[in-house]
């Protein structure tokens, strides 16, 4: 099913894989650290609404995963490769630069801009190799 | 002049240039106290991220859209204002959207106004490049 040219199933499944990335990312592998670096603890994380957060992070999911569709069907991507290389580009040139703006500008500890870099790369090149098959 | 991603290069330095300049407008007049009042940054301490690397984002966003708009085909203005304002929508402000949704510090109002410079930074840039083209 498409919508615009947009696999309609192939979007929702790139979300769902930049999601579980993100999941991944900042619980079992680096959840400890990037809490450290905002300052946060278990007991002020208590407080936060999870439901308003992953709302958030869904929408976020979501722009990136379509907007990668959108890309590809400009580009004419077709296989795994090419679609890593485009994702691995969009990630470079807009994604990992609007996040070293926080590093430069809000002064973001460089470590934690790693971390956001590392998140974004390696679900931005699953949610486009899942893109790929549709 | 030489070309770069089918470019000519003095139209990615505009892009580059005219970005740049937004972003100096828009939070050191327009919304100087944005990040202040969020407790985010401090653009009052130049240090040498300032000067040494902001100047390499802009660069980056135009060197991207001149990438996407080469692969795609793009051609017209209108072309390159909607190019722009996918790679917008679809990448850099779905990072500063991830950014509102896991750190607490990045107020809507923040988030607002970064948003807001995004939609007219790559357009802007993307616009500019369309007359680098040929």
């Amino acid at each position: 099913m498409e919508l615009y040219g947009i696999n309609i199933l192939g979007v929702v499944l790139a979300t769902l894989g930049f999601m579980v990335v993100g999941f991944i990312w900042y619980g079992p592998l680096f959840g400890k650290r990037w809490m450290a670096l905002h300052g946060f603890t278990e007991e002020s994380m208590k407080g936060v609404n999870m439901g308003v957060v992953m709302a958030k992070g869904l929408t976020n999911s979501l722009v990136t995963a379509i907007g990668i569709a959108v890309v590809f069907g400009w580009r004419g991507v077709d296989g795994i490769a090419p679609a890593l290389v485009t994702a691995g580009l969009l990630w470079l040139f807009f994604s990992a630069t609007t996040q070293l703006l926080a590093h430069i500008y809000e002064k973001q500890p460089f470590e934690l801009t790693l971390i956001n870099w590392g998140n974004h790369l390696v679900g931005m090149l699953l949610a486009g190799a899942i893109l790929s098959f549709f | 002049m030489p070309r770069i991603f089918g470019h000519n290069l003095l139209f990615v330095l505009l892009a580059a240039i005219a970005i740049y300049l937004v972003g100096f407008v828009w939070y050191m007049l327009l919304f100087a106290g944005a990040m202040g009042d969020a407790g985010v940054g401090d653009t009052a301490t130049a240090d040498w991220r300032m000067f040494g690397v902001g100047p390499l984002t802009p660069v980056l966003y135009a060197l991207g859209l001149a990438a996407i708009a080469s692969k795609a085909g793009a051609a017209g203005l209108m072309a390159y204002a909607k190019l722009g304002l996918v790679c917008a929508v679809g990448f850099t402000i779905a990072t500063e959207l991830a950014d509102f949704a896991y750190d607490a510090r990045y107020t809507t109002a923040l988030t607002l106004v970064d948003v807001a410079h995004q939609l007219v930074i790559l357009p802007l840039g993307a616009v500019i490049l369309s007359f680098g083209r040929k």
